[in-house]
């Protein structure tokens, strides 16, 4: 088996590991992210109809609306959300909502960003990846 | 981030444990984005957001529970009225959306907030001045307050404006520097927009073409007012997330196209004419087939002249039976617009007031709509995608009244 090691950095805390779901198009959770579900209902997304749930979501940047932040949290609450994120450069609204998720329900969803290598060329969907964000190191098997 | 002592014994739970965890939520959020320190805020404008998530009531009441108490002048934007629901019975709501709005209206009034339940806060007496660092929810309030009032505010997320509101401060990054305050597209109109509905577009058309930027507007005419720009910042914030913009001769930070683009050139720039209105109207018409089952006014909130507007257009005449013409208003432009006899005449013709609310909370679906129409470009943006899925009409207050009465 391949293992690939990449450093970047964290910005929740937390440690998790999870099948990549990989796009190279920017992802909204608001209208983007079906919290009781977990499915993706952006219809605008390569991933539409993928479920995010327990799965390690790499791509580059975040879009749309500020209220994706309580989407996340929304998700987090029904056992729907992602096991980790992977940005090139995390924005605002998801940073702020996966720092909220450990604030109200005690739940770390590891969030790194800026690695040294583009994520969303290294990893491919169907990786195995483990997600380290109190090191901010990314490690990636196949 | 260096943290001052007092700030330190904050984020030691010292000074009780909504503090300790406020600190603890604005100096991650800091971190992130390279915040030095934190500033103070001296006003925060906050939301209950989505009261159908349940995290949207845990958030709030957590920071209750903790002994949150707001520290800053702080607003709050409008959320589901039980009210409104109660009143309007034939446009039914869940009860369990009832009850989550009720929690959340008692939450944060708990912490002490000025319930003005708007989305206009600067015309409620929240009202930084030009420099002032404030922290801001709302996508159409925070582009109003950094750009015609010059004031300074990042756009906040759920959460973080009710963490600022507690501690009074905000980590400075951003909007909150001069680096990122500076123009660096220039637009510019080349011709006399006439009536709130030009203005309305041309946010509209700014928003499509100056996504993530902040546009430096040349040749607005120098009557423009601030609730022009309020229609105007809202469109161009809802169509592409704008937080901020300058216009020429009109707000605080662009006395001169040289001072607005703080010594920089332009990365581009764009001219709107006349008939380019044209093209945005096609944009925002997306109704596909059938007639319109409600016309919705008052995004943003209105100001009395557009209820006195509003109020000749319809005098003598009645809202058709098919048709639910919606009103969402402040309770303070609906307080002055009774003493002036308006909403007298508005109820007679069959309006219908919806207090402190807006309709993106509403389950719109339920009620069997299809179609609306409206004369504000943010609804027209806002009201095609899910979970409201809306064919939209969008015209201007007259055409509204005629579609809604002939």
């Amino acid at each position: 088996m391949e293992k690939i090691v990449i450093k970047g950095r964290g910005i929740t805390s937390g440690v998790a590991e999870g099948e990549a779901m990989v796009t190279k198009e920017a992802f909204g959770f608001s209208h983007g992210l079906e919290p009781y579900t977990g499915r993706i209902n952006d219809e605008y997304h390569e991933w539409l109809g993928q479920n995010a749930r327990g799965k390690v979501l790499v791509f580059p940047y975040g879009k749309g609306s500020t209220s994706g932040g309580l989407y996340i949290l929304e998700s987090v609450k029904h056992g729907n959300a992602p096991a980790a994120v992977i940005n090139v450069e995390v924005d605002p609204v998801i940073a702020g909502g996966f720092i909220m998720a450990k604030v109200l329900y005690g739940k770390e969803i590891p969030v790194v960003d800026r690695l040294e290598r583009n994520p969303t060329d290294v990893i491919k969907p169907g990786d195995r990846v483990r997600v380290d964000a109190n090191k901010g190191v990314v490690e990636v098997y196949r | 981030m260096r943290l001052t002592d007092e700030e330190k014994r904050m984020l030691a739970g010292e000074q009780g444990e909504a503090l300790r965890l406020s600190l603890e939520v604005l100096t991650r959020i800091g971190e992130v984005y390279g915040a030095e320190r934190l500033v103070s805020v001296s006003s925060v404008h906050a939301s209950c957001m989505y009261p159908d998530f349940g995290a949207a009531v845990d958030i709030l009441e957590k920071f209750r529970d903790l002994g949150g108490k707001f520290q800053t002048v702080t607003t709050v934007n409008p959320t589901v009225n039980p009210d409104n629901v109660n009143r309007w019975a034939d446009l039914p709501e869940p009860p369990e959306l009832k009850s989550a709005s009720t929690r959340q209206m008692s939450a944060i009034r708990s912490m002490g907030v000025i319930p003005n339940w708007s989305c206009t806060p600067y015309f409620q007496g929240n009202l930084p001045r030009v420099g002032e660092c404030v922290s801001w929810i709302e996508s159409s309030a925070v582009i109003f307050a950094n750009s015609v009032l010059g004031a300074r505010t990042n756009r906040t997320t759920m959460g973080i404006d009710v963490a600022s509101a507690i501690a009074g401060r905000a980590p400075e990054f951003g909007l909150l520097l001069d680096g990122d305050r500076a123009g660096n597209v220039l637009v510019k109109v080349e011709f006399e927009p006439q009536t709130m509905f030009d203005f309305n577009t041309i946010g509209y058309i700014i928003g499509k073409a100056c996504s993530g930027k902040v546009p430096v507007i040349e040749g607005l005419p120098a009557w423009t007012t601030a609730n022009h720009l309020k229609v105007m910042g809202a469109a161009a914030a809802t169509r592409g997330g704008l937080a901020l913009y300058h216009a020429v001769g009109i707000t605080p930070e662009a006395p001169t196209r040289r001072k607005a683009f703080r010594g920089k050139s332009p990365e581009f720039d764009i001219s709107i004419k006349k008939k380019d209105l044209k093209g945005a109207l096609d944009d925002m018409n997306t109704i596909k087939k059938g007639g319109v089952q409600a016309v919705l006014v008052g995004c943003p909130h209105p100001r009395v002249n557009e209820i006195k507007e509003l109020t000749e257009l319809l005098d003598g005449k009645k809202v058709r039976e098919d048709i639910k013409f919606c009103l969402f208003i402040s309770s303070d432009v609906l307080n002055f617009s009774r003493q002036m006899g308006y909403i007298d005449v508005l109820e007679a013709c069959g309006v219908r007031l919806f207090e402190g609310d807006c309709i993106v909370f509403h389950n719109v679906n339920k009620w069997g709509w299809k179609n609306v129409a409206t004369n504000s470009a943010k609804y027209a943006c806002t009201l095609p995608s899910g979970p409201y899925y809306l064919g939209v009409l969008y015209t201007d207050i007259k055409g509204c009244v005629d579609l809604a009465t002939k």
